[in-house]
């Protein structure tokens, strides 16, 4: 018996061995790997500079251009005795093409990872994370399907929105040429389900016929997104205030009733022909009853102007769509750039984005935009790269030197103050409750919770829907959510899971280190020594904390970064573009 | 048509539309205290010009989002093809039937206009909605105010709390419009809720230090060697802040305090978070709010139409005649409107689900109080008891379509609805094209 144990006790000890040699061997190779994995810094760096890198011939700008364009803005200003702001630093510029480009500010670690590279390559090297960065597509195809087909929930049955919105992204993350894009719009056939450019008319088709797409709302819609006119007024009655003007170049002609409806004829035949083949052109003529008259009159599609870019050889849809994007059509190329313009700065080039005024001071300024537009081949991507290397664009929003005026504002000789659109604060203060930058890689029940906070506070706040690009005046309501909402409220709170704020007070060295780091988070910026001063001097000094009740539980640093989180996030520099 | 704000005419626009007048403070006041509303008779100004008296202080709407029934409630045919399985209840007007399924209004129909006649040509619940709220169809690029933000525009009145309230809204609340979105409704749901925003979530001491950081230290910096006068031009800080302090410390936050009042009173108005609502804008009247807007959703029955529909009615019956009970014995009736109704009705053909669909064409819209007759019933549906589907939607008495119900109650507010005003961009346009029906006026 204890010659049978004395066999076994050997033979466990050497399985016990050859488990703990195991987990010894396994503890290695993870340490290797942990050891040898890039840090959350220098993945992304490293990202950047590929990028950068490998897109170097693609990307470069036409600097000719710029050049033009910032002495036409120069000279704009001189022409009013306006003097020009002093270019801001990269911070602020990248804050504002994270603002545009993403619809937040940037994270904590993005600016982390940018100080690690030579200050003349920071800009640039956002700009292309953020072009490669899915959320830049799917950000844009909502402000883009705003424009295309509105904000309402259309047709029941005939009417698939989000369809409509994924294949936009898909377009703008390949950046797939704008004019061919638009295109396939206007001349879109078929299920909605299908093809999703067709919901650029079945979003129309819930009015007075239904099951047919309403060439009213759509020729207005594709004067005001696609021509940058505004002609909705001429469906009743000719121009008699002056505001539509349909000649081209130095001339004018105000636009009729007529001009309006030979555009809407060019769309009155879509309609569902069947269930199964969905949207189809049944050839139907266009009638209506001009003011004036008593019978309804057939209507003959016809362009407003340019007449000698039209190809009347082709089906009526496709001929239009071909005059529309036209490289010589240059009202296209100006609405388009208008609207990428405004997205970028939070104003438009000429205003109103959608009604271009040709008499305007900056009006050579967007042909010469436009004409780089139509030389890239209507890519987005690369005029979103031309307008973030302009002056107009990287140009300070004060001035020490200068009082600063509305018109200064309006030909950019300072970058403009503008409101935040309500999606672009709420990412702004989601963003600011983390040190990463968000993202689609987070779980999908971070993702879900987090779009329905977000659709909540938009619909809380006040959504202008497809007139989101107007500007938003301040109200009670949206300044009582801001201070008592739940989203502020789970940012500032001391919750060390819940938000960056509680973590930078857990971890920071002293309470300086708390407000330059809640300041780099929160406002993308380091604090001046002024303010440093102030907050040290005046809120969070300890004289202050002695004269209050002693609690041995308090977390000072904490209460720190929730108390000045709190008070930056309802500050105005975080819901304003500047 | 042609809309769309440009930033300087926009802000322009709302410098000149605005009438409040607050001076910002550096640092915190706990802002104005409230004007008391102690007039009867309040003259309202129309752009300083023209002056048309009315006693009417406040508009309550009853908002049916979904589509009642009209065969189900207000206006039953008990007994003939379109009838279904309603029964008839008499009403306190004499000759004149309710639907069963509101046995308590009937009680109170003699203090109310009932319009049997109400036509539009929206067939579509958003579209159809925006038409009642605001007047007119919606137009893609002008958004029109709803009847809230104009009468919150034209008033002159000042209190804490918001003067256009919406409570439990779904889908299209009511907007400000061109007027701007400070004339949107501040939304609200059940009462017996917490407001929504109006509570911090830490002291008051603290809740001061942080504003304070965020007054003297970040938007001071923000505002050095910018645009001048940037704050109270552009940015708004300070006068915002000082107005939701104000809101959030108002006494007459009480008027959501439920339980200021009896019981009785509680139950009769129904113990569902609708019940509470017309209670609670009952209270609002009395604190000088200008328009309330309640909504009881779920009137969609295209399918099981009468069950679902009953079930609304009960309700919205219980709700509705102790709202007008209430005002009358608080004096409050006469100044004060009440509206009732959906964005549209339901079809007198019954489908194969036993549902009703969308019918724009021959639906009930309930007025009371203000200037409105009492105990009368306007226009008829299928007055005859046609057998015919065919020609039953011209089998409309006396139509009264939206633009004029609009222009109705516009006028019955003291506000005259031809009167001309510009938008943003400097379009003429009035509050509404309708026409004033003045056989509804006593």
């Amino acid at each position: 018996m204890s010659e049978i144990n004395s066999q076994a006790a050997p033979r466990s000890r050497r399985w016990i061995r050859r488990l703990a040699t195991l987990i010894l061997l396994f503890g290695f190779v993870f340490a290797i790997f942990i050891g040898t994995r890039p840090s959350r810094y220098e993945s992304a760096l490293s990202l950047r500079q590929a990028s950068t890198l490998r897109n170097s011939t693609s990307t470069a700008v036409d600097l000719l251009a710029v050049r033009r364009f910032d002495e036409a803005v120069k000279l704009v200003a001189e022409s009013q005795s306006l003097q020009l702001a002093e270019t801001s630093d990269w911070l602020t510029q990248c804050r504002r093409i994270s603002l545009a480009l993403m619809g937040s500010g940037m994270s904590f670690d993005d600016i982390r990872a940018l100080e690690a590279l030579p200050e003349r390559e920071r800009v640039s090297a956002f700009l292309e994370s953020c072009l490669a960065d899915p959320r830049w597509a799917n950000y844009w195809s909502e402000r883009f399907t705003r424009a295309f087909v509105g904000d309402n929930n259309g047709p029941f049955l005939l009417y698939r929105r989000r369809k409509f919105r994924l294949w936009l992204a898909e377009q703008f993350a390949n950046d797939r040429s704008y004019d061919s894009l638009v295109r396939q719009l206007i001349t879109a056939n078929g299920l909605w389900t299908d093809r999703p450019e067709v919901n650029f008319y079945t979003a129309t088709a819930d009015g007075d016929e239904e099951g047919r797409a309403d060439p009213i709302r759509i020729a207005g819609r594709t004067s005001r997104v696609f021509l940058g006119k505004r002609i909705d007024c001429l469906q009743c009655h000719d121009d008699f205030l002056g505001n539509v003007n349909l000649a081209e170049g130095e001339e004018t002609r105000p636009g009729t009733q007529a001009d309006f409806h030979r555009l809407a004829a060019f769309f009155d035949g879509v309609s569902v022909k069947n269930p199964l083949s969905g949207m189809v052109d049944d050839g139907r003529e266009y009638k209506t009853t001009l003011l004036g008259q008593t019978d309804p009159e057939v209507i003959k599609p016809k362009t407003p102007f340019a007449h000698e870019l039209f190809n009347d050889h082709l089906p009526r849809r496709a001929a239009f769509a071909d005059w529309l994007t036209h490289p010589e059509n240059q009202h296209f190329a100006r609405a388009t750039v208008n609207r990428v313009w405004n997205l970028m700065t939070g104003k438009p080039l000429v205003g109103p984005v959608d009604d271009i005024n040709e008499s305007d001071p900056m009006m050579e300024s967007l042909e010469i935009l436009s004409s780089d537009f139509v030389k890239s081949d209507f890519s987005i991507k690369q005029l979103i790269r031309t307008i973030a290397t302009t002056d107009a664009f990287r140009r300070e929003s004060r001035s020490d030197v200068f009082e600063v005026t509305s018109d200064h504002e309006r030909c950019f000789a300072v970058f403009p103050v503008s409101r935040l659109r309500p999606e672009q604060i709420a990412l702004s203060l989601f963003q600011a409750a983390t040190l990463q930058r968000l993202n689609d890689e987070s779980n999908i029940l971070e993702q879900l919770g987090r779009n329905d906070q977000l659709n909540k506070f938009v619909q809380d706040f006040g959504d202008l829907g497809e007139k989101e690009l107007g500007t938003i005046p301040p109200t009670v309501t949206q300044r009582l959510l801001l201070m008592n909402g739940g989203v502020v409220e789970n940012a500032t709170k001391a919750d060390l899971v819940a938000n960056a704020a509680s973590r930078i007070g857990q971890f920071s060295k002293d309470e300086k280190d708390v407000i330059r780091q809640v300041y780099l988070t929160f406002l993308n910026r380091y604090p001046t020594e002024v303010e440093l001063e102030q907050l040290l001097a005046n809120y969070f000094a300890d004289e202050a904390r002695k004269q209050e009740p002693f609690d041995a539980s308090r977390n000072i640093k904490m209460e720190v970064a929730c108390d000045l989180g709190y008070a930056l996030m309802n500050s105005a520099e975080l819901q304003w573009n500047h | 048509m042609c809309e769309q704000h440009s930033d300087r005419v926009a802000c322009e626009s709302y410098r000149r539309l605005s009438r409040r007048g607050f001076v910002a403070a550096s640092g915190l006041s706990l802002g104005l205290a409230a004007n008391p509303w102690t007039a009867l008779a309040e003259t309202l100004h129309v752009n300083g010009e023209k002056k048309v008296e009315s006693q009417v202080q406040s508009v309550i709407i009853v908002w049916l989002q979904g589509g009642p029934s009209q065969l189900e409630t207000f206006d039953p045919h008990p007994g003939t093809m379109i009838g279904g399985d309603v029964k008839g209840v008499a009403s306190s007007i004499q000759g004149v039937q309710l639907a069963d399924s509101m046995p308590k209004v009937a009680e109170k129909l003699h203090l109310t206009t009932l319009i049997r006649s109400m036509v539009s040509k929206e067939g579509d619940h958003e579209r159809a909605t925006i038409n009642f709220k605001t007047g007119w169809r919606p137009e893609p690029t002008l958004e029109h105010p709803s009847i809230g933000a104009i009468l919150t525009h034209k008033s002159n009145r000042s209190i804490d709390l918001p003067q256009h309230i919406s409570i439990l809204p779904s889908q299209a609340p009511s907007r400000g419009g061109f007027l701007g979105p400070q004339y949107d409704a501040f939304t609200m749901y059940d009462p017996k809720d917490s407001l929504p925003n109006l509570v911090g979530h830490v002291d008051e001491n603290r809740r001061a230090k942080r504003l304070d950081i965020m007054t003297n230290v970040a938007d001071a910096e923000f505002q050095r060697g910018r645009l001048k006068n940037l704050d109270a031009n552009r940015l708004q800080q300070s006068h915002t802040a000082n107005r939701a302090i104000s809101m959030m410390d108002t006494e007459q936050l009480k008027a959501f305090d439920l339980h200021r009042e009896d019981r009785a009173l509680r139950t009769a108005f129904g113990d569902n978070p609708f019940g509470r609502g017309c209670l609670a804008a009952v209270r609002l009247v009395e604190q000088g709010v200008r328009c309330i807007e309640i909504e009881l959703n779920g009137w969609d029955s295209h399918i099981d139409n009468h069950n679902l529909q009953y079930a609304r009615a009960k309700e919205l019956d219980d709700a509705l005649s102790s709202m007008i009970q209430t005002l009358k014995d608080r004096e409050l009736l006469d100044k004060t409107i009440v509206l009732c109704s959906g964005e549209f009705g339901r079809t007198p053909k019954i489908n194969p689900a036993g549902g009703r669909d969308h019918w724009p064409s021959g639906f009930s819209t309930l007025l009371a109080g203000g200037p409105f007759r009492q105990g009368y019933v306007h226009g008829a549906t299928n007055p005859a008891a046609s057998e015919s589907y065919d020609d039953i939607e011209k089998l409309v008495v006396d139509p009264v379509t939206i633009p004029d119900l609009h222009a109705t109650v516009l006028r019955a507010c003291g506000i005259d609805p031809a009167e001309e005003t510009q938008t943003p961009i400097g379009r003429p346009i009035v509050w509404s094209e309708g026409r004033i029906r003045n056989e509804l006026f006593a």
